[in-house]
Order: C-alpha cells, then sequence, then structure tokens
C-alpha cells in the first residue's frame, strides 16, 4: 500500500516537473519571440525620402549645363557675376593642360605652352592643335546647323584655373577666334566680393 | 489568395525592401560626389582685339571711338584712351601728348595699388566719370602684364560691368558691399562689353 502511494507520489512529482518546464519553455520561446520582432518598425516612409532626395538629385545632376571637377589644378576665380551658364561647347584651361571634350589637348607648364605645340615662332599666338580641335568642332556644329535648320552661334565657355597667366587667356581667345569661334564666356563661382576676396594681391 | 500545404489562407509577406534601400543609399552619395555644390556663372567676353593703341573704325568723321582701355600691372591700373584725353575728362592737366594724333603713344591716369590691394574703388570711380563724358561707349578694352593671373581680370570686369547705387565711393568696405543700380527694372550697366587686348 505504501509503495503504491510512494509511486503516485513520484507520478505526481513528475508531471509537477514536466508542467513546469513546458511553461519555463514557453516563456522562453516567447521572449524569444520578442527579440527577433522588434514591434514591427516600417521603412516605407525613409524609402520614399531616399527616393524624392534621388530624383532631386538626378534631375540636378542633367539640367547642370557646366560641370567641373574641383582640384587643385582648376580653382575657378569668384565672381559677383549673376548670369547663369547656358549650354554651350566647353574648354577647359587648368594649371596642367588645356582639355577639350575629356581629351588633354595640350600640357601646360608653368603657366606656358611649349613652343612645339604653338603654329610658328615661340611668340606665336595660335596653339596649332587646339585649333585643330576647335576648328573641327565648329565644322561639326555648322554641319548640325545646316541639317537642323539652325545657327551656329560660335559661343565657347572658358572654364579657366584662377591662376592661369593673362598670356595663356590670350591664346587660347586667339586660336579659339581663328577656329571661328567669337563669343567667349568665362566660368565662375557665384558669389565673390566685388574686388576680389580679402587678401588677395 | 496563396494557400499553404493544409489549404490555409497564408498572411502576404511583406516586400524585402533591404536591397533597394542598400542600392539607393549606395547611389546618393555617388550622385552628391559627383554635383558641384558651388554655384556657376559666366562672363561674357568679346573676342579679343589684337595691337594697342590703334583706334578702331570710327563710323563717322565727327565720332571717333574712345577706345577705352584698363592695363593691369603690377604696380596698379592704368586707364588709357586713343579718342580722347582722359587726363582732361578727369580734371588732371592735359597730357603733354596729343592721344588723337595719329601715332601718338596713349598717355594714361595711373591708379596705383592702395598697399598690396588694387584699387578697384578708384578704378570704379574713373571709370564713372569717363562714363558721364561718354554716355555712348560701352566698349572697354582689358590689357595685362602677360603673367597676370586671370583672377584679377575677373575682378576688373566685376568692377566695371555695372553702375553702382552711388557714382562716387570713397570707403572700400561701402564700394565692396554696394549693390548695383537698378533701372528699369534691370541693372544698370557701366561698361558691358569688355575686349581684351594684346599688345603684339
Amino acid at each position: 500500500m505504501s509503495t503504491e502511494t510512494e509511486h503516485d507520489a513520484r507520478e505526481e512529482a513528475i508531471a509537477a516537473w514536466v508542467a513546469n518546464q513546458h511553461k519555463s519553455q514557453a516563456k522562453a520561446r516567447k521572449a524569444r519571440r520578442g527579440l527577433e520582432d522588434p514591434g514591427g518598425v516600417t521603412i516605407t516612409s525613409l524609402m520614399d525620402a531616399m527616393f524624392i532626395i534621388l530624383v532631386f538629385l538626378l534631375m540636378n545632376y542633367s539640367i547642370d549645363p557646366l560641370r567641373v571637377d574641383g582640384s587643385e589644378d582648376l580653382k575657378l576665380p569668384p565672381s559677383t557675376t549673376d548670369i547663369n551658364p547656358a549650354p554651350s561647347t566647353a574648354l577647359t584651361v587648368s594649371a596642367k593642360g588645356i582639355v577639350f571634350n575629356d581629351k588633354l589637348i595640350v600640357p601646360i607648364k608653368d603657366g606656358q605652352i611649349d613652343k612645339q605645340y604653338k603654329a610658328g615662332e615661340e611668340n606665336s599666338l595660335q596653339i596649332q592643335l587646339l585649333f585643330d580641335e576647335l576648328h573641327a568642332e565648329a565644322q561639326r556644329q555648322k554641319n548640325v546647323s545646316q541639317l537642323t535648320g539652325g545657327k551656329f552661334d560660335g559661343v565657347l565657355t572658358i572654364i579657366a584655373h584662377q591662376e592661369t597667366p593673362y598670356r595663356l587667356i590670350t591664346e587660347v581667345l586667339y586660336t579659339a577666334g581663328q577656329a571661328e569661334f567669337q563669343k567667349f564666356k568665362f566660368a565662375t563661382i557665384k558669389g565673390g566680393a566685388r574686388g576680389g576676396s580679402p587678401g588677395a594681391t | 489568395m496563396a494557400k499553404n500545404k493544409k489549404g490555409e489562407i497564408a498572411a502576404p509577406e511583406e516586400l524585402n525592401l533591404i536591397p533597394i534601400m542598400n542600392m539607393v543609399v549606395c547611389l546618393i552619395p555617388m550622385i552628391l560626389a559627383g554635383t558641384a555644390l558651388v554655384k556657376l556663372g559666366v562672363i561674357n567676353v568679346n573676342a579679343p582685339k589684337f595691337g594697342m593703341g590703334a583706334a578702331t573704325e570710327a563710323t563717322d568723321d565727327t565720332e571717333k571711338p574712345l577706345n577705352l582701355t584698363v592695363a593691369i600691372g603690377n604696380e596698379g591700373f592704368r586707364l588709357t584712351a586713343t579718342g580722347a584725353d582722359i587726363n582732361q575728362v578727369l580734371g588732371f592737366e592735359a597730357a603733354a601728348a596729343d592721344p588723337a594724333a595719329e601715332g601718338a603713344a596713349p598717355v594714361g591716369v595711373p591708379i596705383a595699388k592702395n598697399g598690396e590691394q588694387y584699387n578697384y574703388m578708384d578704378l570704379y570711380n574713373k571709370l564713372v566719370t569717363i562714363k558721364k563724358a561718354f554716355p555712348n561707349e560701352t566698349i572697354l578694352n582689358i590689357t595685362a602684364d602677360p603673367t597676370m593671373p586671370f583672377k584679377h581680370v575677373v575682378n576688373v570686369i566685376d568692377a566695371v560691368r555695372l553702375k553702382l547705387e552711388s557714382d562716387t565711393y570713397n570707403e572700400a568696405e561701402l564700394f565692396v558691399k554696394a549693390p548695383a543700380r537698378v533701372e528699369d527694372g534691370v541693372p544698370a550697366l557701366l561698361w558691358p562689353d569688355v575686349v581684351f587686348a594684346v599688345a603684339q
């Protein structure tokens, strides 16, 4: 009799222990689920904001008629001008060279162009390789204008480094003039102070 | 509606937006890096003229072009003109040489540097005076020492292109901050047609 009672008591104890185990395991599972699901943070609004920023930047990128990759060799002079750039043929004169259509045409050393790139003698104003490129571009634009019924406007935007010597600027202008470009625009940074920045000599 | 193996209706799965987010987050810095954050402007310049001192062709015998030139040197500016004696226009003593005489070297008006700084204010004051004497003239030739940095040329163009609120300035600070004069809703022009000249 006593053996049966002991047996029943042991079985009850085991059943109670198993029930306790189930409870604690369920609790642990619940806790784990709670950690895995952090409350359902929605990223839809963040996505919306990101896409709006992306579209805005892409639009700005595509409508910008003049693009300048700023570097130590190409710092534009500041100016008080309020004229916005318009789409036109662009020529870059950096401290290292003259670049046209993403191609280095003539290297520049110490603000000068080597005489081998000039037409004629050393004091010549015409830079022969630049003339060839600009003349070809002018002819191409004229042909396009003829086909489309437009008019060749001969506008050249020059993106020049602020320390470029005046002589080199005039050589570029003269060469472009010989290649039938007659109107020039110089790219500058808006917001400059009248009379240059303080301390500039 | 999607059903699982037991035939129960399954809840719709949420679209996994994380790869798209990753792409967008990568694209934004790339575009930002390629976009110029500085605002660019342009200044207009006419085709260069080679050979200083020669007056441009007169359309009328009685009307001789002024042919006003600003030379930028290491010591400062020098104003010259072949069509008139600008010394007289500016109230100085008449130049010794007759500037209108053929082949005569133009006698100029120097504008010395103010310490290490170019005196753009004095240049503006003098050019306003000349403009009053020759209101129909718009062309200003600019020439400079061969080694003169381009930024100084741009500063001169900035100083002479537009009329400011006042005709004369005595303080550099007021000159720098002065807004452009507006006439009939547009900025009033002083010497808008800039031509680069090269002495040969």
